[in-house]
């Protein structure tokens, strides 16, 4: 796998220490993590680090969340919060997940997908696979995500849990793209080509630097790209 | 007029609660308490969870302007003390810091283990329970409108105030429609005030939520209070679906007969406006 872009954009230029977004990444492991912290958060920020650096080594399961969770307690002293605080702290923090593991001895790639960030396998041209959305519209719903009250991730746990993962095929693709997005960017995406923008494909894939995102990001904005943290990673993989 | 403007610290939006306190609603509910005094705990209870909402690591964003003005006797008052009395809508972060008093309350939560506990909780109180005299709805809703129309001139591209009024009974100056339509007229460019009523009860009859019509309704006082009320926009609708409460596109931001259930959603429902940034 190789990296051509990593970077993030804040949702507003002049706050980027709040960008709520994190993302990690083990090239020559072929691993991409990318977590969003959602706004309604008592630190969301703090978050989608902790699961950013959790997944980039280690598999999504109960016990290593736990870990993430422990961890974020340790950084927060409820008893010292004011009334107001530890009424957010209550209420919790939280993030999207997706987790990306390149398979090339099989040309492969496992995906693991929490929340409203997206991935998708691209030839360039077309989309060829998303997950978990497909359709802009999708974007509307409220996700379930990672939270820091643990038991509101009893559901994975459960059956659901398995609409979480999907793997996909790029064996015989000579050029495979994946971008990963957070939400505002996957939203955008796919809207431009049910409208019938498909060069929005190429616009994307030549972003190289986070000038380049910024520049992007800002112009959209003005038309239908929600104002929310912009996290894009884009790699390449050969399927030959 | 979508009602799909981003809420930021740069664009905040607006609630401003009107609360009828007249003689009327000191009459008990089925739980026991005053209607007065039930709609003064849901509605600290909602300025808290407001706060809460607005509140992480580092502190209170002020994506809201609150305020609440109580009416009663002839006489339309700011429901707000100390510092937050010099003006109606006061920054979220204010209202957070300035509290009349936290009182220690305690719930009953979940144990995790299928049981409940007893959890203890800082319960912060801003508005106190009153009741007595008449129902001056005329000067409260030209209140609220004066507040509204220079907030809007200065937030022009805001999402647009939500007015949330709390009333039992008829009012007591005059007949306060035209008022009203004159307050769902002020707005920004995301849209018209809206003008949510409830109506409350000790009646113990059937409460009507969100009505779509005023063809059912009992009587000519309620069909008034119906078209004073918006049409719920559609993220609203939403809101009261997943409630399990039937909203349609006609539905109007209304409640009549509401007991104590009613008046829980009614609150939670009217100050879900659209995603913080």
């Amino acid at each position: 796998m190789e990296i051509l872009f990593q970077g993030t954009f804040a949702k507003f230029s002049e706050r980027s220490d709040e960008n709520e977004d994190a993302f990690s990444l083990l090239a020559n492991q072929g691993r991409i993590v990318v977590c969003d912290g959602a706004s309604e958060s008592f630190d969301a920020k703090i978050w989608a680090r902790i699961l950013a650096d959790k997944f980039t080594s280690f598999d999504l399961t109960s016990e290593n969340l736990v870990s993430c969770l422990e961890e974020y307690e340790s950084l927060h002293n409820r008893a010292d919060l004011s009334w107001s605080k530890a009424a957010a702290y209550d209420r919790g923090s939280f993030s999207t997940l997706i987790v990306v593991q390149d398979l090339p001895d099989t040309k492969s790639i496992n995906i693991t997908a929490i929340g409203d960030s997206v991935v998708v396998l691209t030839d360039g041209q077309k989309i060829i696979k998303s997950f978990p959305y497909s359709k802009s519209e999708e974007f509307l719903l409220a996700p379930t995500l990672l939270s820091t009250i643990g038991k509101h991730n009893d559901w994975l746990q459960s059956e659901e849990s398995f609409l979480c993962s999907t793997e996909w095929s790029y064996r015989g693709m000579s050029s495979a793209y994946l971008i990963c997005m957070t939400d505002a960017l996957g939203a955008w995406l796919f809207r431009c080509i049910e409208d019938g923008s498909p060069d929005v494909l190429e616009r994307v894939l030549k972003i190289r630097n986070e000038d380049e995102l910024a520049e992007l990001v800002t112009l959209e904005r003005e038309g239908f790209m929600r104002r929310d943290d912009s996290t894009l990673i884009i790699a390449r993989v050969s399927g030959e | 007029m979508s009602y799909t403007a981003e809420i930021s610290r740069t664009s905040p939006t607006a609630f401003l609660f009107l609360v009828d306190q007249s003689g009327s609603m000191q009459d008990l509910m089925g739980n026991g308490k005053s209607k007065a005094q039930f709609v003064a705990d849901v509605l600290n209870r909602t300025l808290a969870s407001l706060i809460t909402r607005c509140t992480k690591s580092e502190g209170t964003r002020d994506y809201f302007e609150v305020g609440v003005l109580g009416y009663s006797g002839s006489s339309v008052e700011n429901g707000l003390s100390g510092a937050l009395n010099a003006a109606v809508l006061n920054p979220i972060s204010l209202i957070e810091s300035n509290p009349l008093r936290i009182e220690d309350r305690t719930k009953r939560v979940d144990d995790g283990a299928g049981g409940l506990v007893n959890q203890s909780i800082k319960f912060p109180v801003w508005f106190e329970a009153l009741a007595g005299g008449g129902t001056p709805m005329c000067s409260a809703i030209t209140s609220a409108a004066e507040v509204l129309a220079a907030w809007c001139d200065a937030h022009p591209d805001s999402y647009p105030p939500t007015v949330l009024h709390v009333t039992d009974g008829e009012s007591t100056d005059g007949d306060p429609e035209n008022l009203a339509s004159q307050l769902q007229q002020l707005g920004t460019r995301d849209g018209c005030v809206l003008l949510f009523n409830l109506h409350v009860s000790s009646s113990g009859g059937d409460a009507i939520r969100f009505p779509t019509s005023d063809s059912g309704l009992p009587d000519s006082y309620a069909s008034l209070l119906f078209r004073m009320s918006s049409a719920l926009p559609p993220h609203l609708q939403k809101v009261a679906e997943e409630k399990g409460i039937k909203a349609t596109m006609e539905s109007r931001g209304f409640i009549y007969n509401g007991e104590v259930a009613e008046i829980v959603d009614f609150f939670d429902i009217g100050t879900r406006a659209a995603q913080l940034r």
